[in-house]
């Protein structure tokens, strides 16, 4: 096992929907946010877990497949498949249980295939949103939502922080070519998650209309790259490693 | 001691800081996954012989406190601001290992509140994590987890002395680029290796001991600080059964009498992660000197 390459992906993720990636606190002050979103501590500006991207996008492919992945993701968070060659635990990754027949098919399988970095605002998209700060939130706006309740008319507000449409994220995600299979698995299935994901949504409340994304190409004009195919909106860069 | 620094800045979060031990593991694994098994086996052979050395991970311009017999101090509030340093300045750094602890009493490092000088420390971020029910798409229930992670700010330098047996600068920037550490696949411990460039470490004219700037073997060791260490596997080792053998060893900042001691010690599990396959770990002394 040897690894041949690198491939690196980099875009602009475009939120086309206010965007809203959660996080919960320890503590909550008087005055506070009923629903924050996470934040980078360093700088206080919302970011995109890598964690959020890369699950969502296993998800989806877990569902575009079907069969095992949803029926046997039952007792355990996701289907631990017992093949070496499943595109889902190659590319996403797995732990293994502790038998030694689960060992072998991990060492066979190799290391999880894809990374997939925090995506953080781009410098324009972090200008743009400054205004938002007169509104009451910083780099967000601050949703106020109300639950109506079936009996009786008394509306019941809560806010919610999200990361308002417009604004723009880098994306960069590295995915390890060790084999042929990993070749056609980069064409066939990471590409797959990635058209599912802007069909679908990334982070919460998606069927009410928040989460849309939209890849862009980082040095093309993105009014040009309306309804291109996703692997021209791709900055993909393959990175040879043979020793 | 000229040494080269190789200065990383972080691009995310991070585990932890990387350590000389981990960061080895790290190049091992890059070097066998770009030149082969053979190579890797040839390389661990060679190392031995080699005045090679690789530092932990400090932020620029600090450096770890030798951990010589500590101040005798009646005030309470500098007894604690002294048994907090943790790191000290390059020049304060220089001072201790001429003069020892006493050179702490005049330290910027040392004083009350107002012009004390401190290292830049990482902002920790508790991380919450669910999972996606496979069945509804919501939240599962029961899976619902929380992650302490590390951002780090500023740049931090790693060092290296002697001639590094494969190109350090190339290895580093892979490492920093797949990430270092835990969670590397969801991003966290990505760096970029933004300098490398020749530096004079801070150490003592005439020494008679050396700190470490890596963990190092307790053989040897005139004061030190032991750490129970029970390192995980990695690269293609990573698994269900993720642990090496549990080991002590010195901490960074620990004292040796002599400059060279290295040790590549057989942290191979009870059960190998592979029939055959033995399991080392590279305790290095980094050697700056002081007088003791």
């Amino acid at each position: 096992m040897q690894l041949r390459k690198v491939i690196r992906i980099r875009a602009l993720l475009l939120a086309k929907t206010g965007l809203r990636i959660g996080m919960s606190r320890d503590q909550m002050a008087i005055g506070d946010l009923d629903n924050p979103v996470i934040r980078n501590p360093l700088t206080d500006e919302p970011y995109i877990p890598g964690s959020s991207l890369k699950g969502k996008l296993r998800y989806l492919l877990e569902w575009s497949l079907g069969g095992d992945y949803i029926l046997k993701a039952k007792d355990k968070h996701v289907f631990a498949s017992d093949n070496p060659k499943d595109p889902v635990a190659r590319i996403f990754g797995l732990a293994p249980e502790n038998d030694t027949k689960a060992l072998e098919v991990a060492r066979e399988r190799g290391p999880t295939r894809l990374l997939v970095r925090d995506a953080y605002l781009t410098p324009d998209s972090k200008q743009e949103l400054e205004r938002t700060v007169a509104r009451g939130g910083y780099l967000t706006e601050i949703k106020q939502e109300v639950f109506i309740p079936r009996l009786g008319g008394n509306a019941n507000p809560r806010t919610t922080e999200r990361v308002p449409a417009g604004a723009r994220f880098q994306v960069e995600m590295v995915y390890r070519v060790l084999d042929d299979l990993d070749e056609k698995y980069f064409k066939e299935y990471l590409m797959r998650a990635l058209r599912l994901l802007e069909l679908d949504g990334l982070g919460g409340h998606i069927s009410r209309g928040y989460g849309q994304v939209y890849f862009l190409h980082p040095s093309r004009p993105p009014e040009e790259q309306e309804g291109l195919d996703l692997a021209e909106r791709l900055d993909i860069q393959e990175v040879s490693l043979a020793g | 001691m000229r040494a080269t620094a190789y200065y990383l800045r972080f691009r995310g979060p991070v585990r932890a800081l990387p350590r000389a031990t981990t960061l080895l593991g790290h190049l091992f694994w890059w070097y066998r996954y770009t030149h082969g098994k053979e190579a890797l086996e040839g390389l661990l052979e060679r190392l031995q012989e080699t005045d090679f050395r690789l530092s932990s991970a400090f932020p620029e311009g600090w450096l770890p406190r030798p951990k010589l017999p500590p101040l005798q101090v009646e005030d309470t509030d500098l007894r604690k601001r002294l048994k907090n340093l943790s790191l000290l300045s390059f020049a304060t750094f220089q001072q201790v290992a001429e003069r020892g602890e006493e050179a702490l009493l005049e330290a910027p490092e040392a004083k009350e509140e107002e012009g004390r000088l401190t290292p830049p420390i990482p902002r920790r971020l508790r991380r919450t994590r669910v999972g996606i029910d496979r069945g509804t798409g919501g939240a599962r229930q029961g899976i619902l987890f929380a992650q302490d992670l590390l951002f780090p700010s500023g740049r931090y330098a790693v060092y290296a002395l002697g001639e590094p047996p494969f190109d350090l600068k190339e290895g580093l920037e892979f490492v920093g680029a797949m990430g270092y550490g835990g969670l590397a696949s969801v991003g966290a411990g990505w760096f970029l290796v933004e300098e490398v460039r020749p530096v004079d470490l801070p150490e003592a004219r005439e020494p008679n001991a050396y700190v470490t700037l890596s963990p190092g073997p307790l053989e040897g060791a005139l004061y030190y600080e032991p750490e129970p260490y029970w390192g995980r596997l990695g690269g293609g080792y990573v698994g269900a059964r993720p642990f090496k053998a549990p080991h002590l060893r010195a901490k960074e900042g620990s004292v040796y009498r002599k400059r060279d001691g290295f040790l590549l010690l057989d942290v191979t599990p009870s059960e190998p992660p592979e029939m055959g396959v033995r399991v080392w770990e590279a305790l290095q002394v980094f050697p700056l000197g002081v007088r003791v």
